[in-house]
């Protein structure tokens, strides 16, 4: 790794959360390098969905920082953190895209484009269009008409919509939460391979959550390993197995806490 | 044939009415002229304007029940000062006080998180409470002159008040089609979660519709007292019910996420024609409220109906 790629663009400092009497997070660091893919591994309900809901200005942490390119900052609401540039597709697609919507509205949403006419604001539905073709096209999705509702689309276009929406335009820093669970083979390899790519020609860094091991290690530089609310390893791909990853996520004795590099 | 019978499922009023027309023209040889077409309309307005702004809420996935109340109030407070010879006046303050109320609305239901269905049970209950006591339960009549042209004058052979209707429809359907209130109405009314996570300050957008149901409802009621010249306390009783029910005529779902100005609209006239129809046809008035619960019910197993 070079100095260029080591900027920190995000720091995580101590970062605690509780929900009633449930500790999601307990004082947890973690970082995202400038251009690496960082996947995110653990048991269900170890935290990684609450850190990035966290990092993403969904709710704040309890306590804990928060530093963009060394400054620090808060998140008071999703719209924070979209204007630094931390964009996220959320697990759930029910969280992701309106399906009673067409493929340009959700495209655009929250960040439509108006135009001025007799001195009233209009929606450039036209330019919105063009530009929703455009970016699909230039991203080789194939989703035909970008009039059509969402509701009709398959698995493998709505996520691939929903990413296309994350980082269209000013985006540094992309989250997917388990971008390629609800997904078919063949799709999954689409996505996965798209994000590969973002991360070569666009030079963003990629934060993904995943529970398959054989696609973190396909696709990630760098495993950060949760569990209960609390990180228990951070290792570089190139320098663990998939056996030590496991032993870390269900918490045996294999090999000690701190034994392998630490990157952190 | 499959397009034509899609197109009326999608707008159930809209076929009801051509269905109407057909009927109440052989049936009564008075119902096609010019004069009560306009006399219709004029009916219709006043509902057709509360319906207007129960749409857009409809459409958010919410609900107004206090349109009915939020009228006699901003009626009577509105009327009071009319009395006094302050024409302008009354009618801002008329439509402060539904803006008032809609906004309270939007702030129980956005922050406070309650259930529209609760959160407007609730200030229909205020509002009418606070018409009664603001009235002694007694009308309010006489109104300046000048007022009274809102109710009763005419441009160019066409009612004032099918005039504000039609503006208001204009406007309405500008704010749902072209403009990012009206879409986030449809995001939120479909995907509400998703539509905050596209950092849209869906709060906000809530507290805008449930406003504009208020207002609206003032202005219908400006619209009645001026009609009638005066405001009685038990105005707009039940005008909820006929709101809910010609938005959905008009092709709304009460779930959210679908709907339009202009079916609203068409629900509306479906209704008001109905009424005009039966009084035509010296149908005993107490049969009106059937007839209408029937139209409600087929149209909505029309659209149900895959």
């Amino acid at each position: 790794m070079n100095d260029e790629e080591n900027v920190k663009v995000v720091e995580m400092i101590g970062i605690s959360k509780k929900f009633g009497e449930v500790i999601a997070l307990r004082s947890v660091d973690f970082c995202v390098y400038k251009n690496e893919i960082v996947a995110l591994v653990g048991d269900n309900g170890a935290g990684k969905s609450t850190l990035v809901k966290i990092l993403s200005g969904v709710f704040p942490p309890d306590s804990g920082k928060i530093f963009f390119m060394g400054k620090e900052v808060t998140f008071r609401s999703p719209r924070d953190a979209m204007k630094l540039g931390i964009r996220t597709v959320h697990q759930k697609m029910e969280e992701i895209l309106a399906l009673n919507q067409t493929v340009t509205s959700n495209m655009f949403m929250g960040e439509e484009k108006t135009k001025k006419w007799l001195g009233f604001n209009f929606l450039d539905k036209k330019f919105m269009m063009r530009e929703t073709q455009r970016v699909l096209s230039e991203m080789k999705i194939n989703i035909p008409l970008p009039q059509q509702l969402v509701g009709g689309l398959s698995g493998g276009q709505r996520q691939a919509l929903a990413i296309a929406r994350a980082i269209r335009q000013n985006v540094r820093v992309l989250i997917l939460d388990e971008p390629t669970s609800a997904l078919g083979v063949r799709e999954s390899r689409q996505v996965l391979k798209l994000i590969k790519d973002l991360r070569d020609s666009r030079g963003i860094s990629i934060v993904i959550i995943s529970h398959d091991l054989e696609e973190v290690f396909n696709v990630a530089d760098r495993i950060v390993v949760f569990r209960k609310g609390q990180k228990v390893g951070e290792k570089f791909v190139s320098s663990v197995s998939k056996d030590e990853i496991v032993a870390m996520i269900v918490g045996a004795d294999i090999i000690s806490e701190n034994g392998g590099m630490d990157v952190g | 044939m499959k397009r034509i019978m899609e197109f009326f499922r999608r707008n159930p009023a809209l076929g009801g009415l051509i269905g109407l027309y057909i009927f109440l023209g052989f049936l009564s040889d008075r119902f096609l002229i010019l004069s009560n077409q306009v006399n219709i309309l004029r009916q219709v307005s006043t509902q057709a304007i509360i319906a207007f702004g129960m749409t857009i809420v409809i459409i958010s996935g919410g609900i107004d029940l206090s349109v009915g109340s939020v009228f006699a109030f901003s009626a009577v407070v509105g009327a009071s000062i009319l009395k006094q010879g302050e024409v302008l006046l009354g009618i801002l303050v008329a439509m402060g006080i539904g803006a008032l109320f809609g906004s309270a609305n939007g702030l129980l239901v956005a922050k406070g998180k309650m259930q529209p269905f609760i959160a407007t049970l609730a200030t229909m209950a205020i509002a009418r409470s606070f018409t009664l006591v603001y009235t002694n339960g007694m009308p309010i009549t006489g109104f300046p002159r000048a007022f009274g042209y809102i109710g009763r004058g005419e441009i160019l052979g066409i009612p004032v008040p099918v005039i504000i209707m039609l503006v208001v429809l204009i406007t309405m359907w500008y704010l749902l089609r072209m403009t990012k209130i009206g879409l986030y109405s449809y995001s939120i009314g479909g995907n509400e979660e998703a539509t905050r996570l596209s950092g849209i300050r869906v709060d906000i957008y809530k507290i805008i519709f449930y406003t504009i149901s208020g207002i609206l409802s003032a202005v219908s009621a400006i619209i009645l007292m001026a009609r009638l010249n005066s405001a009685q306390p038990i105005f707009g009783l039940g005008y909820e019910l006929d709101a809910i029910a010609a938005v959905v005529l008009g092709g709304a779902s009460l779930s959210g996420g679908t709907g339009g100005i202009i079916g609203t609209f068409f629900g509306a006239l479906l209704m008001g024609v109905i009424n005009n129809g039966l009084n035509l046809l010296d149908v005993s008035p107490f049969y009106q409220q059937a007839v209408k619960g029937i139209v409600i019910l087929l149209a909505v197993l029309l659209e149900k109906k895959e």
